[in-house]
């Protein structure tokens, strides 16, 4: 069983099974790119609706099947994560506040 | 400071895209910036939608977290200009940082450089002409060659009136009137077309 958290391994999976970018896979799956690249990055979390699309797009095993739906408990907090985005961003804006 | 023309920003860009294409096998046209940030350097790409957080959409390129993030503005042409600009600050600044230069410092000049490298990238040079070679005549209008240049490459009508002045390819008036236009349409009403100022 792997340690990755589901970002990285859904990451992984679209390289290595795929080959194709995030716009690709999602039209693949059928959500918006903008929600898988949030799911890969580990801001958003993916529901088990689409974590079983994306199993079945990406044609993964029984075995990575389960492995990807354990990740999602490996994976630190997405809202810690997305708290650290918002901190991230609040410093570029006041960065470029500063400049002006 | 280091010496960078916007020349050279925009031969990067076609450079980074060459490199882009032998890595996956194939020309990809419109380019999606985010591509070629993961492909070329593992940099991850975050979209965040329209109104997802507070304030006006942004886009920046974080250095010490390793990603960029795109915060739409509900306009894709434009988020994807803005993203092409962040992958630019990626390729052109990112040894400054490392080197440990402050990266504020001649600011003005690495914003122009960068957006010279989003526009080459989104529009590269031989692409853009050798399309505009089998669809554009030399009688058609400027306005036809900004609108198919648009349509082409998925970029605003600004971004591809840019380019296309830059290349010589339409008169600078065609640009001023698509600069005019967009202003127009984000401020509101201001000074006619025609006036001193345009």
């Amino acid at each position: 069983m792997t340690n990755k958290n589901v970002g990285e391994l859904l990451k992984e999976h679209r390289k290595d099974k795929l080959g194709v970018s995030v716009r690709e896979a999602a039209l693949l799956v059928g959500v918006h790119y903008t929600y898988l690249s949030r799911i890969e990055n580990g801001i958003s979390e993916p529901s088990d609706e689409v974590l079983d699309k994306i199993a079945k797009k990406y044609k993964l095993s029984q075995e990575e099947t389960t492995e990807l739906f354990v990740s999602v408990k490996m994976t630190p907090s997405f809202e810690a994560a997305l708290k650290g985005l918002k901190e991230e961003r609040a410093m570029e804006l006041m960065f470029r506040k500063k400049k002006k | 400071m280091e010496y960078m023309s916007t020349e050279f920003a925009g031969l990067q860009a076609e450079s980074d895209y060459n490199n882009f294409c032998s890595m996956v096998g194939r020309r990809q046209s419109p380019v999606f910036p985010e591509d070629i940030a993961e492909t070329l350097w593992g940099i991850p790409t975050i979209f965040l939608e329209q109104d997802a957080l507070e304030g006006d959409a942004i886009a920046y390129a974080s250095f010490e977290n390793n990603r960029i993030v795109v915060e739409s503005c509900g306009y894709e042409p434009r988020d994807r200009f803005s993203n092409a600009h962040e992958v630019g600050h990626f390729s052109l600044h990112k040894y400054l940082v490392e080197l440990g230069e402050v990266y504020d410092k001649h600011e003005h000049f690495r914003e122009k450089q960068a957006d010279a490298y989003a526009s080459a990238l989104l529009m590269p040079k031989d692409q853009l002409v050798s399309f505009l070679d089998s669809k554009a005549g030399l009688l058609d209008s400027p306005e036809y060659f900004i609108a198919i240049t648009q349509d082409k490459f998925l970029v605003s009508k600004v971004a591809a009136s840019i380019r296309l002045e830059n290349l010589g390819l339409i008169p600078v008036e065609n640009l001023k009137r698509s600069v005019w236009d967009y202003e127009r349409s984000v401020n509101g009403e201001r000074e006619e077309w025609g006036s001193e100022r345009w």
